[in-house]
């Protein structure tokens, strides 16, 4: 049966109408156009559905639309204000940490939830953090590199590889 | 007979395989309200907690639940101790809240480090530790997307084969993936469960059942509220290890838990509990190993045989690729890096 929504996406106040299984990724894209939030595996698997559910980053492909009636979501779309990209979105600029750019919304959405968290991770706990965000094209390195940049601009933490993640 | 799908054979690449098909949709605010839609509904209905495990088991066809019962709108009490000191979980905890307990990682920080291993921090941010506890078996031929399946379906999708096991007798030998499971195993865990008989309490050494068609001890109107850590196993060393191929975003080839009670001076092992997850179709325990440790002294030498021993004991699944042979050696070898650690561990406290 159709049920009526509000979804409340980077600030704004969406009415939608959706059955149940219509997935919080299928409401972002087809039924808002919003095409910034990819849909890769749909599976869970590939995180480029990454989108942000208050603070914390979820994936949207296995996330029903009506289990998110009245909750903030953030997608890539929100996080530049006007032609102004984020401090997260220039450091990818920065480090060249894009290719085709396929999974680039979802780890820019997962790495901005980390500095919130952990405004200065080590190496491995940006690792961890992006477990969840495969790229076939970078090999990593340069999106680590553009999330050091952006955790230090200055580039002066210590970016040893052997550090260990803190629970 | 077996037919390739469409897309093997050439066929036109059909974006919309991934929609889920129709269903209903309740969210009730109560646990009792959960247990009558649940005893209304009948065997048609599902929990929806997190849904990172029952989702893409819809979206691939394994679950085709009619209605989806909510648990959205129930609120999870927080971790706490209770009056006889046991350590009590809301079933609802996500595993993100669990990795950052403070309490939690005081007093079982082996299943807060299970928490912190289980998928990527998407999933563990929707995951639930009861959806954790109730997942579906995995095997490769269950769990594909439909393009990739045989059409045939298994045992387990009400079918009549078995693809890794062809030897008949409708037993599917699916795997039990859960990294929470073994955790509480060692733990000695109980889960307190709601149904329309009332509240019961299993411990959850007798919860799984080994049968992969289902695996396990749940009623269809069952509900598992809270989990329950008793006040000994808080002071046990314990440990747990996740074999995985990539390092992140994976289930396991195995897991490991192991919790030890020791006297700490003389490092003398008064009880062992050694389970294995992500082996056989429900988590395993090395009772050998454990009668071997308890009552006696760890040393590095008798280790090195424990586990050995330990890797004999334990009868793998083939699974996901690995072999049998493969799977025993990595029982071995975690098994014995466990008990390493908390050697090294005691040495420190000792030293
Ligand atoms: C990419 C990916 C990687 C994963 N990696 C891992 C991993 O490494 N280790 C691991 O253990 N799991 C893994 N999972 C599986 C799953 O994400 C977790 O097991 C998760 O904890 C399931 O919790 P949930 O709340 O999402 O469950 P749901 O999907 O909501 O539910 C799962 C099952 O449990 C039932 N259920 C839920 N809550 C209750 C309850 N309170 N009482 C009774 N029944 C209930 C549901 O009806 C359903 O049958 C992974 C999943 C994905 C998609
Ligand atoms: S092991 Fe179970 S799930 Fe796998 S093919 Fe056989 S019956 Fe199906
Ligand atoms: S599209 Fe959602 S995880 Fe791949
Ligand atoms: S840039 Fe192509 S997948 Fe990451």
């Amino acid at each position: 049966m159709k049920q009526a929504i509000e979804l409340i996406i980077n600030g704004e106040t969406y009415d939608l109408i959706v059955t149940p299984n219509v997935t919080l990724q299928e409401a972002i894209r087809e039924h808002l156009g919003l095409k910034g939030t990819k849909a890769g595996c749909e599976m869970g698997t590939c995180g480029a559905c990454t989108v942000l559910l208050g603070d914390k980053p979820i994936l949207s492909c296995i996330t029903l639309a009506v289990e998110c009636q009245g909750l903030e979501i953030t997608t890539i779309e929100g996080l530049s204000e006007g032609p102004t990209l984020s401090n997260m979105q220039k450091a990818f600029v920065r480090a060249g940490a894009v290719q085709c750019g396929f999974c680039t919304p979802g780890v820019i959405l997962s790495s901005t939830a980390l500095l919130k968290k952990n405004p200065q991770p080590n190496v491995n706990e940006i690792k961890k953090a992006l477990e969840g965000n495969l790229c076939r094209c970078t090999g990593y390195n340069s999106i680590i590199e553009a999330v050091l940049d952006a955790a230090d601009p200055s580039g002066h933490l210590d970016h040893q590889q052997d550090q260990e993640i803190k629970l | 007979m077996i037919c390739w799908p469409e897309r093997i054979s050439g066929g036109s690449l059909d974006s919309k395989k991934m929609k889920l098909s129709q269903f209903d949709h309740k969210t009730p605010t109560s646990r009792k309200e959960v247990v009558d839609l649940l005893t209304n509904l009948g065997q048609d209905s599902a929990i929806l907690a997190g849904g990172t495990d029952l989702i893409p088991n819809m979206k691939n066809g394994t679950l085709m639940p009619k209605t989806l019962v909510s648990l959205k709108h129930l609120t999870a009490e927080k971790e706490h101790l209770t009056k006889d000191g046991s350590l009590k979980l809301d079933a609802l905890s996500t595993l993100s809240q669990i990795t950052e307990s403070p309490l939690i990682k005081e007093k079982a920080p082996s299943l807060a480090q299970a928490a912190f291993h289980v998928g990527g921090q998407q999933i563990r941010n929707r995951a639930t530790l009861g959806g954790n506890l109730c997942q579906e078996s995995r095997c490769l031929y269950l769990n594909q997307s439909h393009d990739f399946q045989f059409v045939e379906a298994c045992y387990k999708r009400a079918g009549d084969c078995c693809y890794p096991f062809p030897d008949g007798g409708k037993i599917c030998r699916a795997v039990f993936m859960s990294d929470m499971a073994p955790v509480l195993i060692t733990l000695g865990a109980h889960l307190v469960v709601l149904g329309s008989h009332g509240e019961r309490q299993v411990d959850i050494a007798d919860f799984y059942t080994g049968d992969g068609l289902k695996p396990v001890n749940l009623g269809p109107t069952e509900l598992i509220t809270s989990v329950l850590i008793p006040l000994e196993s808080q002071k046990m060393q314990c440990r747990f290890f996740k074999a995985t191929p990539r390092g992140g975003l994976e289930f396991a080839m195995v897991s490991i838990a192991v919790a030890l009670t020791l006297d700490k001076n003389k490092k003398k092992c008064s009880k062992a509990v050694i389970a294995v997850g992500s082996i056989n179709t429900k988590p395993l325990r090395a009772l050998e190993a454990e009668k071997h440790l308890t009552g006696s002294l760890l040393n590095r030498s008798d280790i090195v045989e424990i586990s050995k021993n330990a890797a004999n004991e334990i009868k793998p699944l083939p699974h996901h690729g690995y072999s049998r042979g493969y799977l025993k050696q990595l029982v071995e070898v975690y098994i014995k890096r466990s008990l390493i650690d908390i050697i090294k561990t005691v040495d420190n406290k000792n030293g």
